[in-house]
């Protein structure tokens, strides 16, 4: 996976928000993390597999979800409806990236996890983690390749 | 002060203290070492840094704001020595086995010396609840943490390194980013977590590793990821 390709991510988040919210984010210096992932309130992951592995994620706290979906005239602030917002913005990565991949990359069908709970599945040790600033709340943007070692064990 | 016995800790905003001081390295090691629960002197010699000055070091370190003496609370101190009197009326003898650092510094004061003739016969039954109070150490070891201010082997040249080789300055900032990520998810995590990196911050300019061996996996990883030879410059690597 390029730079480029990974880039994608990010232009295909940063996008969800000048479209739906007519507001581009504002990315704040991004960090490599080495440590399990630090999940927040709502988070959406997707999981990506051919020439490398690995996953996909958007974690953001509550207010960050409840603030995103007033703006876009909901006024609701169920769980269920924040996570279901949550799933959403990962399966309009995951189309996207499906898009623009083609036949490259495989892209899960998202999951999504409440409660900063840990997910199912392996996901990389070492991930970029990008913060993303809006409305003055910050989510997380995660992507995760494995490396050929953990690539190994996991097979 | 007399440190041998006592116990220390970080304190809370250790790694905004720690910003912008320098220390040997040996110093460095000690604070992040400090568990609140082991008695200085003892670190210092599990740390094979015994023939320190115990008092000397702690004196410092105290002084700089780099690290605080666990104390109790007289009710605490009360609890702790009726458990270890209970404690070592059961088993004898006994290693302080206290969880937390003051109290492990108590149980050292009030065991019985090893001159007392140990008794054969042993009670084994569940150890009693121990005390716990707020002395773990405050920078919990899953924290996040950058390497800060630390004498030890510069990233930035690596880093730089790394941005010329996949594309230059005409990169767009998140794709220079991201080739750092790109090299670093090659290096062992074990090599990174030894050295106490928990996270890197790709722009901080300050960023150093303290182990030899973790800065030649990233030299390493960056020759994979790019095909080329890394000739390293000594200026930019030297300790310090």
């Amino acid at each position: 996976m390029t730079d480029n390709d990974l880039k994608m991510f990010v232009d295909i988040v940063s996008n969800y928000f000048a479209k739906v919210v007519d507001e581009a984010p504002l990315l704040d210096e991004p960090v490599i993390e080495f440590t399990p992932p630090k999940l927040l309130d709502y988070s959406g992951f997707i999981q990506i597999s051919g020439s490398d592995d690995g996953c996909v994620y958007i974690t953001m706290p509550r207010d960050f979800a409840v603030s995103f979906l007033r703006r876009t005239g909901e006024m609701a602030s169920d769980d269920a409806l924040l996570s279901d917002f949550v799933g959403e913005m990962a399966s309009t990565i995951a189309s996207n990236a499906r898009e623009r991949f083609g036949g490259q990359f495989k892209i899960s069908v998202p999951r999504t996890l409440v409660g900063g709970q840990q997910p199912p599945f392996s996901v990389p040790g070492t991930r970029f983690v990008l913060p993303i600033r809006w409305d003055g709340r910050t989510a997380h943007l995660g992507i995760g390749v494995f490396s050929s070692v953990e690539a190994v064990k996991a097979s | 002060m007399s440190a041998g016995r006592d116990v220390f800790k970080r304190p809370r905003d250790f790694d905004d203290r720690a910003l912008g001081v320098s220390l040997r390295p040996y110093e460095w090691e000690v604070l992040l070492a400090l568990d609140g629960r082991t008695p200085f002197v003892q670190l210092l010699r599990r740390m094979g840094l015994d023939e320190l000055d115990a008092d000397e070091v702690a004196d410092e370190l105290t002084g700089k704001g780099l690290m605080d003496q666990c104390v109790v609370t007289y009710g605490e101190f009360m609890r702790e020595r009726e458990t270890t009197a209970a404690r070592s009326a059961d088993v004898q003898p006994a290693a302080p086995t206290a969880t937390n650092g003051a109290a492990a510094a108590l149980a050292a004061a009030t065991l019985p010396s090893p001159a007392v003739e140990p008794k054969l016969r042993a009670t084994i039954k569940p150890q009693p609840p121990r005390l716990s109070f707020s002395v773990k150490p405050t920078s919990a070891p899953m924290m996040p943490r950058v390497a800060v201010g630390i004498s030890g082997y510069k990233l930035k040249p690596l880093l730089d390194f790394i941005i010329d080789q996949a594309g230059g300055k005409n990169l767009p900032k998140i794709a220079a980013q991201l080739a750092v990520y790109r090299v670093f998810r090659r290096v062992p995590r074990e090599l990174v977590l030894a050295d106490n990196i928990h996270s890197l911050k790709i722009g901080d300019p300050t960023i150093e590793v303290h182990n030899k061996e973790l800065y030649d996996a990233i030299v390493r990883a960056i020759e994979t990821t790019f095909g080329v030879k890394y000739e390293s410059n000594a200026a930019n690597t030297a300790a310090g």
